[in-house]
C-alpha cells in the first residue's frame, strides 16, 4: 500500500518554506508484514525481557513523525524488549544484529528499554545488508530511564545503498537519569532519523552523538529535539559528518527550554565537511527558550577541509585520499565514545573503503 | 570632540518626557482618507487621488488580485489581531509636500519638532524627509549634496518626474508582489516613501534621513523606499519610525528596495519604535553588485507584532553584506526579526550579528536564512546570535537555517542564550551602582555593538529606549 | 564619647548552601589602620571579604557587621559601597559593552552622589592610569573584557584610587603579577592610604605589603581568626609557613591596635 506521510522530521517551529527544513512529505510503500529472522540476544544477569506495556506510564513524542511511529509499533517484525533491574551493576552491552536479504528485505523493529532506578544498560543495534530497491527499515526505540538510571543506545547502520531507512528514538528521562544515543549512519539510500529526548526529571541528562556519511545520491535527514522540562537538566547534541557525491543532508537540532527548567544547560554542535560541489547541506540549529535561568549554545561549522591542515598532512607524505580518510575518520572517532571496541574497527574499515 | 567623547555624553537616565514624546498624538485632521478595508474601488480611489500613471494604476490592481489569492504565511507570529477590513489604507494629511520647514503646517511641525527631526537635520544630515501618515510632508536636501547629482525626493515626485522611468524599471522588481501576501498588499495600496539616486562615483559623506510618523488610528502605512547607489558611490541612509499608541491595530507594511552598484557601499540604519498596537510587517531587500557592500543596522523596539528580515542578494562577485541588529521585546510584544542572505556569486561574504532581549512576557525570535548557491564558491559566512532573557515569563527563540549547495565555503555559526550574570550585577553594585542601574548598564553594554554603529542622535535614542524598557514595571 | 570603629564584625557565621565557612568570627578595624589577613587556601579569606561587601552568593547565618557603628549586615552591596567600602576582586567580572571610563564615572557619581564633570574626570583618570602604567587606551576598552590577569588587578587598583573609599579590602590584589607589577600595585595602595581610611589586605605573601606600614596581621584557620598579631607575625609566616605557628583558639581575635599577644 502506498501511503503519503506529511511532516516527517518536522522542525518544531516552521520557517520559510524555500529553505526546505519544515519537514518532508513522503510517499511510502509499506512492505507486507512478515516475520524477520533474528536471534534473540542472550540476557546477562540483571536484565530481563520486558513487555511493551511497561511504557504506558510515560508519554512519548516522536521527532520523526507520529504516523510513522504508529506504523512501526503496529507492524513490527522484530525488536528487543529489555528491562534493567533496579540497582544492578552494569553489564556487557546487549547486541542485536539485523541483516536485510532478498528473502527478508523489510525490517520493522520496535525496541523497548525500561531502566529501573539506579540501573545501567547499553544496547547495541546493528543494521546491515540490503535487497536493492526493496530494502526497507523502520525502527523505533523507546526508552524510559527511571531515577538515576543510565541508558546507552548505539545504532550502527551500514545498509546497502538502495535501502530506505527510518529510525526513530524517543526517551523519557527521570530525576538524575541519563540517556545517550549514538548513531553512525554509513549506508542506506535514504535515511530519516528522529530523536526526541524528554528531560522530565530534575538533573536528568541526555546526549547524542551522530555521524553521517554520504557519497552518492543519498538523502540524510535528521531531526533531534532535547526538551528540557525538569530543573538543572543537561543536554548535549553533537553531530558530524562528511558529504561526497551529490547527496543531500538536512540536520535539525532543537534545544527547547520550557518555563520551569531553571538551571538547565543545552549545547549543540555540528561539524560538516564538504567534498563535493554537488551536495546540498542544510542545517537548522534552533533554540527555543521560555526560561530565564538557562544556558543554551549552538555552534556549527560547514566547509571544506582546512587547506592548512591538508597541506600539513601532505607535507608528511600522506596522499590526498589518506588525508581525507584521516580527517573524516577523526569525525567518526568523535562519535564512537559508546561504540563497543569490537565494532569500531569494522566501522573504520567500512568508512575507509568508501573514501577513495 | 571625538566620537568617543561624545558618547560619554549619552545620558544614563532617560528623559522622563521621552515616552511621552513618542506617545503624544498630533491633532491634524486628514484632508482625504479612504474607507477601511480593501476593495478594487478603494485601490482605484488611491490611484485617482494620487494621479497615478497608467502602469501604476494597473500594477495596483494586479497586486490586489495577488493579495486576494495569497494565503497568510504559515509561520511566524500570529496575525489574528490584524483585520484588514478595519484598516484604513490611505490617510492623506492636509498638507502639501514642502521643501522649507517653515511651510509645513504647525500641527505636523509640532509633532516632528517634539521628535527632534529638524534639529537632527541641523546637526549634520545631508537631507531629511518626513512622512506623516500616508504622505511625505517635507523633503529637503543640502545643496552641496544636490550639486553632486544626488536625488533625494518623495516617491510621488520621482514617479511623475524625470526619474519616472527609473522608478518604473526598479519598482517592486526585487520585492515582487507575488512573494507574499503583505508585499502584494503593499503593491496595491502603497503611498509615500523616498526615492534616492546616487550617481556613479559620488561619495555622500553625511547621512540622509527619512522619518515616518504614524498619526491616524486604525490606519496602515505603506511607504515605498527605493534607493539606487551607482558604481563606486557610497551612502548612509537612516530611517526612523514612531507612532502614538492607540487601542486599535495599526499596520505598517512598507517596502525598501536597495540597489547597490559595483564597488558601491550603502548603509541602511533603522531605529523602529512604532507604538505597541502596530503590526510591523515590513519587507526590505538589497541586491548587491560586484564588490559592493550593503550594511544593515537595525534596532527594533516598538510594535505589537514585528516581522522584519532584511534580505541581501549578493549577485556580484566579491559582494558583501553585514547585518548588526538588536531587538528588545517587552510586555505584549512579539518581535520576529532577523536577516536573510543569498550568496549567488563567487567570493561573496556575509556577517550577521544579532542580539535580542526579552522582558516582561515579551517574545523575541531571531529568524535567519542563509542560502549559498552552487556558483558561490569561496564564500564566507559568519553568524552569531546572542539572546538575553530577563525573566521567565518571556520567550526567546532562535531559528536560523543554512542551506548550502556548494562545497567551497567557510561557514561559522554560533548562538548563545542566557541571562544577566548575578556575579556581574554584584560586581557593579560593589562599586556603588544600584541593582536597577547595574542591570540597565549590563543591558546597554549588551546593545553597545549596535549602538556604536549608529550616529550619535540615534545611539542616544536607543540608549533612552532601552532604559525606558528596563524601567517599565511590566 | 569614643568614635565607633570603622569596621566591626561580631560573631559572624557565614555559609554557602549547606557548608559553613566562617563561624563566630570577630574583627575590628579602626580608621588609620592596615590589617593583613593570611591563611591557607580554602580557609575562607575571600568569603570574609565577600561577606563584608555583601555578596549574594553567601548566607550570613548569624552575627553582625557594623560600619561606623551602623549595622550593615542586611544592606545591598551598592549601599555599602556608598558608605565607603571597597573590595578589590580576585577575579573581576567582565562586563561587555561598558567602557572602563564610563563605568568608573558612573560609579564615582553613585558613590559621591554627584556625577563628576566629564573633562575633569577624564584628566584625573588619565593621570592615575599613567601612574599605574595602564595604557590610556584602556579607558575606552570594555570593562575587564580581554584584560590579562595583571591588567585586571591594575584596573581594580585604578577603581580603588578613583572611588577613594574609607575601607579598602584587597583580595589577592597581587596574585599572578610579576615583580614590577606588584611594585606598581603596592605604590598605588600606598597612595590611597591616609590617616582617615583603612586597609584589609588578603594576601599569600609579603611582597605587596612591603613599604606599607602594617598594624595587624590575622591568620584565618578553622573558620575563624585563629591568630592575630603585629607585623612580626607576617615575617614568621613567611619564614616558617602556617604549619610552624602555634595557634591558640583562645587568643583575642582581631583585637584592636596595641593589644599584642
Amino acid at each position: 500500500m502506498l501511503t503519503t506521510l506529511k511532516n516527517i522530521n518536522a522542525l518544531p517551529v516552521r520557517t520559510w518554506r524555500r529553505l526546505g527544513v519544515n519537514g518532508e512529505t513522503l510517499d511510502i510503500e509499506f512492505p507486507e508484514p512478515r516475520v524477520f529472522p533474528a536471534p534473540k540476544p542472550a540476557l546477562p544477569e540483571g536484565i530481563t525481557r520486558a513487555h511493551e506495556s511497561v511504557l504506558v506510564c510515560a508519554e512519548f513524542k516522536s521527532a520523526l513523525g507520529e504516523e510513522l511511529s504508529a506504523y512501526t509499533r503496529v507492524h513490527a517484525n522484530a525488536g528487543v524488549r529489555l528491562r534493567a533491574l533496579k540497582g544492578r551493576p552494569p553489564t556487557e552491552p546487549i547486541t542485536a544484529s539485523y541483516t536485510l536479504t532478498a528473502e527478508h528485505p523489510a525490517l520493522v523493529d520496535n525496541n523497548v528499554i525500561f531502566a529501573e532506578a539506579h540501573s545501567e544498560i547499553t544496547v547495541v543495534l546493528i543494521y546491515g545488508g540490503g535487497a536493492g530497491e526493496r530494502g526497507f527499515h523502520s525502527g523505533l526505540t523507546r526508552v524510559i530511564a527511571e531515577n538515576c538510571a543510565v541508558v546507552r543506545v548505539v545504532q550502527l547502520q551500514c545498509f546497502d545503498a538502495g535501502t530506505r531507512h527510518f529510525s526513530d528514538f524517543s526517551a523519557v528521562i527521570a530525576n538524575g537519569a541519563r540517556v545517550e544515543l549514538t548513531r553512525i549512519e554509513l549506508g542506506a539510500g535514504e535515511t530519516y532519523a528522529g530523536c526526541h529526548m524528554k528531560l522530565e526529571g530534575d538533573k536528568s541528562e541526555a546526549r547524542t552523538d551522530t555521524f553521517y556519511f554520504g557519497d552518492g545520491t543519498q538523502t540524510l535527514d535528521f531531526n533531534y529535539v532535547a526538551r528540557h522540562l525538569g530543573r538543572a537538566t543537561k543536554s548535549e547534541m553533537n553531530a558530524a559528518g562528511a558529504l561526497f557525491g551529490s547527496c543531500g543532508k538536512t540536520y535539525r537540532g532543537t534545544i527547547d527550554f520550557v518555563a520551569g527548567a531553571g538551571e538547565s544547560k543545552g549545547a549543540e554542535s555540528e561539524n560538516t565537511l564538504l567534498f563535493s560541489e554537488n551536495s546540498r547541506n542544510r542545517s537548522a540549529p534552533v533554540i527555543l527558550c521560555g526560561e530565564e535561568n538557562v544556558e543554551g549554545s549552538h555552534a556549527a561549522s560547514v566547509g571544506r577541509i582546512d587547506e592548512g591542515k591538508l597541506y600539513y598532512l601532505r607535507s608528511r607524505g600522506l596522499t590526498e585520499t589518506d588525508a581525507k580518510r584521516l580527517m573524516v575518520g577523526a569525525l567518526l572517532e568523535s562519535a564512537m565514545k559508546n561504540v563497543p571496541e569490537s565494532e569500531r574497527e569494522r566501522l573504520r574499515a567500512v568508512l575507509g573503503e568508501r573514501i577513495g | 570632540m571625538s566620537g568617543e567623547d561624545k558618547r560619554a555624553l549619552i545620558p544614563d537616565e532617560p528623559d522622563d518626557a521621552a515616552r511621552e514624546m513618542y506617545d503624544t498624538k498630533g491633532v491634524m485632521k486628514p484632508r482625504f482618507q479612504v474607507s477601511s478595508g480593501l476593495t478594487s474601488e478603494i485601490v482605484s480611489a488611491i490611484s485617482d487621488e494620487k494621479g497615478d500613471p497608467p502602469w501604476m494604476r494597473e500594477f495596483r490592481q494586479q497586486s490586489l488580485a495577488v493579495y486576494n489569492e495569497t494565503p497568510p504565511p504559515d509561520w511566524g507570529p500570529p496575525l489574528d489581531g490584524l483585520d484588514m477590513e478595519q484598516i484604513i489604507t490611505y490617510v492623506k494629511p492636509d498638507a502639501r509636500m514642502e521643501a522649507r520647514w517653515e511651510d509645513v503646517p504647525e500641527e505636523i511641525k509640532d509633532t516632528f519638532e517634539r521628535l527632534g527631526i529638524p534639529e537632527a537635520e541641523r546637526t549634520g544630515l545631508a537631507g531629511v524627509g518626513a512622512q506623516y501618515d500616508s504622505e511625505v510632508v517635507y523633503h529637503s536636501v543640502k545643496s552641496e549634496v544636490a550639486d553632486l547629482g544626488v536625488v533625494y525626493t518623495d516617491m510621488d515626485t520621482a514617479l511623475k518626474g524625470e526619474y519616472g522611468e527609473m522608478v518604473r524599471q526598479h519598482f517592486m522588481k526585487i520585492l515582487p508582489p507575488r512573494e507574499h501576501r503583505f508585499m502584494a498588499l503593499h503593491g496595491a495600496v502603497w503611498s509615500g516613501g523616498s526615492f534616492v539616486y546616487v550617481p556613479d562615483g559620488v561619495e555622500v559623506t553625511i547621512p540622509l534621513q527619512s522619518y515616518f510618523r504614524f498619526n491616524a488610528a486604525g490606519a496602515g502605512q505603506f511607504e515605498h523606499t527605493l534607493i539606487i547607489v551607482g558604481k563606486g558611490s557610497s551612502l548612509h541612509f537612516i530611517e526612523g519610525c514612531s507612532a502614538p499608541k492607540y487601542n486599535v491595530a495599526n499596520l505598517h507594511a512598507g517596502c525598501v528596495e536597495l540597489y547597490v552598484g559595483e564597488g558601491a557601499r550603502l548603509r541602511y540604519s533603522t531605529i523602529e519604535n512604532w507604538s505597541k498596537n502596530m503590526y510591523n510587517l515590513n519587507s526590505k531587500r538589497a541586491v548587491v553588485d560586484k564588490n559592493g557592500i550593503i550594511e544593515w543596522v537595525s534596532g527594533s523596539f516598538g510594535s505589537h507584532t514585528g516581522c522584519l528580515y532584511p534580505m541581501s542578494v549578493l549577485r556580484g562577485e566579491g559582494a558583501r553584506m553585514d547585518y548588526t541588529g538588536i531587538t528588545f521585546a517587552g510586555a505584549g510584544q512579539n518581535l520576529d526579526t532577523g536577516a536573510q542572505v543569498v550568496h549567488a556569486a563567487k567570493n561573496t561574504s556575509s556577517r550577521i550579528s544579532a542580539k535580542s532581549i526579552s522582558k516582561g512576557g515579551g517574545k523575541s525570535t531571531f529568524r535567519g536564512g542563509i542560502t549559498v548557491a552552487r556558483e558561490a564558491t569561496g564564500c564566507r559566512v559568519s553568524v552569531s546570535c546572542d539572546s538575553l532573557m530577563l525573566d521567565s515569563r518571556s520567550r526567546s527563540d532562535t531559528v536560523p537555517v543554512m542551506d548550502v549547495r556548494c562545497d567551497d565555503v567557510d561557514i561559522g555559526y554560533e548562538a548563545k542564550i542566557g541571562r544577566i550574570s548575578e556575579q556581574a550585577i554584584y560586581y557593579l553594585m560593589s562599586r556603588g551602582i544600584s541593582e536597577d542601574d547595574a542591570r540597565a548598564m549590563i543591558v546597554n553594554g549588551f546593545a553597545e555593538p549596535i549602538s556604536k554603529e549608529l550616529p550619535l542622535e540615534y545611539a542616544v535614542e536607543m540608549n533612552n529606549l532601552i532604559s525606558l524598557e528596563m524601567k517599565g514595571n511590566t | 564619647m569614643t568614635k565607633a570603629p570603622l569596621l566591626q564584625i561580631k560573631n559572624l557565621t557565614v555559609a554557602v548552601g549547606e557548608k559553613l565557612i566562617l563561624r563566630d568570627l570577630e574583627l575590628t578595624i579602626n580608621a588609620g589602620e592596615t590589617h593583613v589577613l593570611m591563611g591557607q587556601n580554602g580557609t575562607g579569606k575571600s568569603t570574609l571579604a565577600s561577606a563584608i561587601m555583601g555578596s549574594p552568593a553567601f548566607d550570613i547565618i548569624s552575627g553582625e557587621i557594623l560600619f561606623e557603628g551602623e549595622n550593615i549586615t542586611e544592606e545591598s552591596p551598592d549601599k555599602r559601597a556608598r558608605r565607603g567600602i571597597f573590595l578589590s576582586f580576585q577575579n573581576p567580572e567582565e562586563v561587555p559593552g561598558v567602557t572602563l571610563e564610563n563605568f568608573l564615572r558612573t560609579a564615582k557619581g553613585a558613590v559621591t552622589g554627584e556625577k563628576p564633570r566629564l573633562m575633569q574626570f577624564k584628566k584625573d583618570l588619565r593621570v592615575e592610569m599613567e601612574r599605574l602604567g595602564v595604557a590610556e587606551t584602556y579607558a575606552a576598552r570594555e570593562l575587564n573584557v580581554g584584560f590579562s590577569g595583571g591588567e585586571k588587578k591594575k584596573a581594580e587598583i585604578l577603581q580603588l584610587l578613583t572611588l577613594n573609599p574609607k575601607l579598602a579590602i584587597l583580595d589577592e590584589a597581587d596574585s599572578g603579577l610579576d615583580v614590577d607589577a606588584v611594585k606598581t600595585v603596592s605604590e598605588g595602595v600606598s597612595r590611597f592610604r591616609n590617616e582617615g581610611n583603612a586597609l584589609l589586605i588578603i594576601t599569600h605573601n609579603t611582597r605587596l605589603v612591603e613599604g606599607i606600614a602594617v598594624d595587624r596581621v590575622h591568620v584565618l584557620e578553622n573558620k575563624k581568626l585563629a591568630l592575630s598579631g603585629g607585623a612580626e607575625l607576617m615575617r614568621r609566616i613567611t619564614d616558617s609557613g602556617f604549619a610552624g605557628l602555634q595557634t591558640n583558639p583562645d587568643a583575642p581575635r582581631g583585637a584592636p591596635k596595641g593589644d599584642t599577644q
